[in-house]
């Protein structure tokens, strides 16, 4: 347990899908030899293939005190990062159409906008998804290298670049498939939560440049921040998978769709869009209450009256969404 | 233009506007006000990125926008949920219609040597017609009613000019009758959406206050977008919206309102506007290439009301006279790629043209086709500014790094031009000649000076600076103050708009006239629904009415919106975003539609109609409407396709009603009234390619 946990809340009813946060990550963290189809920030289309492909199926994490097994993704799972022969369409006067190499089979985004069918009914929302900076991380755990540690003022999980010999256990036990390997310096990389930024002040990347402002940071033991009182007070952020037995440090605010053609001015309880054990497969049985806790809220302000959460939640600042404190988790180097 | 008002607004409708996708700056501002109370409703026929965020969604069949807004209006009226006292002062609801005509009663009609844009309502207090304060026509510059109450309903007598006796009613009595057949059951048939949903919906409309619709390309790019967009405005009119901060109506499609125009007017025309050939791009293309409507309307080809539009002055074409233009300059845009019909372009007009001049940052599709390209800097290595319709803020692009290469700001680029040209004149001894066209004595040998104000103007900083310091909006500042910190308008220049610039309130259109009673800028004076002009009689759209798409074979409307993953074509070919999609152009079918011609997910598909053909991927999309296939436009035509493009499915189509001109505000001006580009009409079959 690290003194203080930096957390994240995502309000997955603000999220466009936009990917600007992808882009963000990726520039910053992403952008070198051997990263090439690595995202440390993505964003996926659920119900869907995720990234890796079927991530949140093949296993990892914790049962019964025990690391739980798990394949190694494929770069099939993760998408190739396919090249462009742009050169020679463009300067050197060949008449053949640009095109992808290799043929793009799958992606990190492949099914963007799919999602699933409750009878003959569309539903979907976005999952952006960062590593989850656990409590009880299972890659810790499984790296025999002992090169993966959680930051004992912050609780950032990061992998030790010089003691990683890139043997991927780490890989296998994350449930949540958020780490990666890079082929060419032979070792694993994953989202450290950009601490240089916090040690700044500054908010991390994913979050300062999020047009949708779903994202609100802080540390989860702080009273003041948005994420404790989200998460504690309000109660209406989850964790991903909860049974994982992890204890992630993102919490989703749960996705509210509209209702199905002809049960406009229903409540979400009956015949919702986005069918209830779809997102209790995601956020665990809790999300229910969580869904009828919103629901009250929003009919309040619509009816005229003030929600303390909704008004919490619309985060029109950024003084609002997040609270950066690098002095109160100043690590001793 | 627009701004949501995520503190005020009570209902947002985003009609055929996908704003998670095609407004990613701004779409918070919405879906933080669903958090303060406004409900959300979506119309569109997919299922899509700004659906998931609604609290009433609406999967409306493709190109039925218009009959479901004039059902909603129907439903209002008959409800009572009319806002009487705004609709008898701002709109032309009470304004009266001679019956025998249908063309407005005019004060020439009652009075020998009487005005054309003098009109009348029947004033319940005095039981006559009074004429309407503020018209084209009117002495009073104010819409103020004066203590008349004009009649919404009725028929009456009234005495002409010869002595004859006419019977006059009210728009609104004749817009009653138009829409008296919308009842909910038929609208409810035609858009496929749920009798008692579109209930609801007109009656949140009619009572949660303020109310805006969002309105994009979706519903836009129709052939008919005229008819329903004056039918969606009309909604917000009978209940009192427009012209209300959070309401309204704004539309997301064409954002080409300059900000501080005077400024830039007087930089880029100092002998005025009056003196360009301006021109409307869908005509001169339609015009200079072998577009070809096969459609007739009213028994007659588009190509005779072309004719009588540019006869009767309604409308500019350049060159005159069955002249074929000769040169074409392309800046900032991706002509070629981009326009409807654009292999018939490239076989016709690009064939006729001497020289293709394209000033461009990207090597794009048109600058492949072009014969000259004169690199250009991007937003990073100049100094710029630009304006959205969207916020009353003004932006500077602020230099990163000097031009790479050869590039050259687009400053530097017309001023090198214009000295090349003055060079060249002077030498070969050019004399001045006159421009009969405009009046005006042109002289090459000075354009450099022309160009720079006299040598005033060198840089593209002090371009900038003459603009922001000649327009009422950015009084005051310069590049460098702008630059510093963001600021916002500071006042409106009243010849360009109709609201001020308020201290903590966003920026609303039409408070002048609602506040102020300034006349609307309409033929009438008040928000104008009914066009007298003869050939909109002649066409039965006088007032909004309904039209179905235009007849197409095949079975698949093609549907190209706009998206999140590019503005138009610009980033369309970005290597970083093409691997957060499917690496190259992709349309969206509905599963059934893929299962009925046995297509699977991937698969190389060809897309094709009379017009031309395509070969790309496809996706299957659960949220897709059957009967439709979609694919986001501006993929540039050299990248993935195996055959054809976007649009090479597309031709030109023009309306006859849109070349309309010189009839009060129905009077051509660039970017705002002259004949749309459409294409939402369109329709093509799919079949599996061989590849």
């Amino acid at each position: 347990m690290s003194k203080h946990q930096y957390a994240m809340v995502m309000d997955l009813n603000k999220c466009l899908g936009c990917q600007t946060c992808t882009i963000a990550c990726k520039k910053l963290w992403a952008d070198r030899d051997g990263t090439g189809y690595m995202y440390w920030n993505n964003v996926e289309t659920r119900p869907g293939l995720g990234y890796p492909r079927q991530w949140d199926r093949i296993g990892g994490g914790w049962k019964d005190g025990a690391l739980q097994p798990s394949p190694l993704p494929t770069m099939d799972d993760y998408g190739h990062a396919w090249e462009y022969n742009y050169e020679q369409r463009l300067y050197e006067g060949k008449k053949q159409p640009v095109m992808p190499s290799p043929e793009p089979k799958s992606g990190v985004n492949w099914d963007e906008d799919v999602g699933g069918m409750n009878e003959d009914e569309n539903y979907f929302f976005y999952l952006p998804r960062i590593c989850n900076h656990c409590t009880y991380p299972a890659c810790l755990e499984a790296c025999p290298r002992k090169a993966i540690y959680k930051r004992e003022g912050d609780g950032v999980v990061v992998i030790d670049q010089d003691r990683c010999q890139g043997y991927r256990y780490c890989i296998k036990a994350c449930p949540y498939k958020k780490i990666y390997f890079n082929e060419v310096i032979g070792k694993s990389e994953k989202c450290i939560f950009c601490y240089p930024r916090l040690e700044q002040g500054e908010v991390n990347a994913c979050a300062a440049q999020c047009p949708g402002r779903l994202r609100f940071v802080g540390l989860l033991d702080d009273p003041e921040s948005p994420v404790h009182k989200l998460v504690l007070v309000h109660k209406i952020a989850l964790p991903l998978f909860p049974e994982k037995g992890t204890q992630p440090n993102v919490f989703y605010v749960p996705p509210f769709n509209p209702p199905k053609r002809e049960n406009y001015g229903k409540s979400i309880q009956e015949d919702p869009r986005v069918p209830l054990d779809y997102l209790i497969y995601l956020f665990g049985p809790d999300v229910k209450d969580v869904i009828l806790r919103l629901e009250v809220e929003l009919k309040k302000t619509q009816e005229g009256g003030r929600s303390e959460a909704l008004q919490l939640l619309t985060g029109r600042d950024a003084e609002t969404r997040y609270h950066v404190r690098p002095q109160l988790v100043q690590i001793q180097l | 233009m627009s701004l949501y008002y995520s503190t005020i607004n009570k209902y947002i409708v985003l009609w055929g506007s996908n704003i998670s996708q095609t407004r990613i700056p701004d779409a918070h501002f919405a879906y933080e006000a669903r958090y303060n109370g406004a409900k959300i409703v979506c119309i569109s026929p997919d299922y899509n990125a700004s659906a998931t965020h609604a609290d009433l969604y609406f999967r409306i069949n493709p190109g039925t926008d218009g009959i479901l807004a004039l059902g909603v209006a129907k439903l209002l009226i008959d409800q009572n949920l009319v806002d009487a006292p705004y609709v008898k002062e701002q709109t032309d609801m009470p304004l009266l219609v001679l019956s025998g005509t249908n063309r407005f009663l005019r004060e020439s009609d009652l009075t020998k040597g009487g005005k054309e844009d003098i009109f009348f309502f029947w004033d319940t207090k005095q039981q006559r017609a009074v004429q309407t304060p503020g018209s084209m026509g009117s002495d009073q510059k104010t819409i103020q009613l004066n203590g008349t109450d004009p009649a919404l309903t009725g028929t009456f007598q009234i005495q002409l000019a010869d002595g004859k006796s006419a019977e006059v009613t009210t728009v609104f009595e004749l817009l009653r009758k138009e829409i008296a057949g919308y009842t909910v059951d038929k609208v409810a048939a035609r858009t496929g959406l749920p009798a008692h949903e579109i209930e609801l919906f007109a009656k949140e409309l009619g009572t949660r206050k303020p109310a805006m619709i969002i309105h994009g390309a979706g519903t836009n790019h129709w052939f008919h977008n005229d008819l329903s967009n004056r039918s969606l405005i009309l909604l917000v009119a009978l209940t009192g919206n427009t012209g209300k901060n959070g309401g309204g109506f704004n539309h997301y499609v064409g954002q080409e309102r300059l900000w501080p125009e005077q400024g830039f007017f007087k930089l880029a025309f100092p002998e005025t506007r009056k003196k360009q050939r301006f021109q409307n791009t869908t005509l001169w293309s339609y015009v200079h290439s072998t577009n070809k409507d096969p459609h007739l309307y009213n028994g007659k080809p588009i190509e005779w009301y072309i004719q009588e539009s540019v006869k009767n002055g309604w409308m500019p074409l350049w060159p005159k006279d069955g002249k074929k233009p000769r040169a074409f300059i392309v800046w900032r845009a991706n002509y070629l790629n981009q326009a409807k019909g654009n292999e018939i372009l490239e076989s016709s007009l690009w064939k006729d043209l001497d020289l293709i001049v394209d000033i461009n940052y990207r090597m794009d599709t048109t600058a492949l086709y072009s014969d000259v390209v004169l690199p250009a800097a991007s937003y990073y290595e100049k100094v710029d500014i630009n304006t959205t319709d969207c916020h009353s803020y003004i932006h500077p692009f602020g230099k990163a790094c000097e031009p790479l290469f050869e590039s050259k700001t687009d400053w530097d680029i017309f001023r090198a031009l214009a000295e090349k040209i003055a060079e060249v004149a002077t030498k070969k001894g050019l004399k001045p000649f006159h421009d009969d066209a405009f009046d005006w004595d042109r002289d090459f040998t000075h354009l450099a000076q022309d160009w720079t104000g006299k040598g005033a103007i060198q840089t593209d900083e002090e371009a900038v600076n003459f603009i922001l310091g000649n327009a009422e909006e950015t009084k005051g500042m310069t590049y460098q103050l702008i630059q510093q910190k963001p600021r916002r308008f500071v006042a409106t220049d009243p010849e360009s708009w109709n609201s001020d610039i308020e201290e903590g309130v966003a920026y609303t259109p039409f408070k002048h006239q609602l506040e102020k009673k300034r006349p609307w800028r309409t033929l009438t004076g008040r928000q104008q629904f009914y066009i007298d002009h003869p050939w909109y009689i002649e066409f039965g759209e006088a007032l909004p009415t309904f039209k179905e798409p235009v007849e197409e074979k095949h079975p698949l409307y093609w549907n190209t919106p706009h998206g999140r993953w590019s503005i138009h074509s610009t980033w369309r070919d970005h290597r970083a975003m093409l691997r957060l999609q499917r690496g190259g152009p992709i349309v969206y079918m509905h599963p059934d539609d893929a299962r009925k011609r046995g297509l699977q997910d991937n698969d190389w598909v060809r897309i094709h109609n009379e017009v031309g053909h395509c070969v790309c991927r496809l996706q299957i999309l659960p949220g897709e409407k059957p009967g439709r296939v979609t694919m986001y436009h501006g993929w540039e035509k050299y990248l993935g396709f195996k055959e054809g493009g976007w649009q090479s499915l597309t031709y030109i189509k023009i309306k006859p009603t849109q070349l309309v001109g010189k009839y009060g505000h129905v009077n051509f001006r660039l970017n705002y009234w002259g004949p749309t580009g459409n294409n939402r009409d369109i329709k093509v079959d799919v079949e599996k390619a061989k590849v």
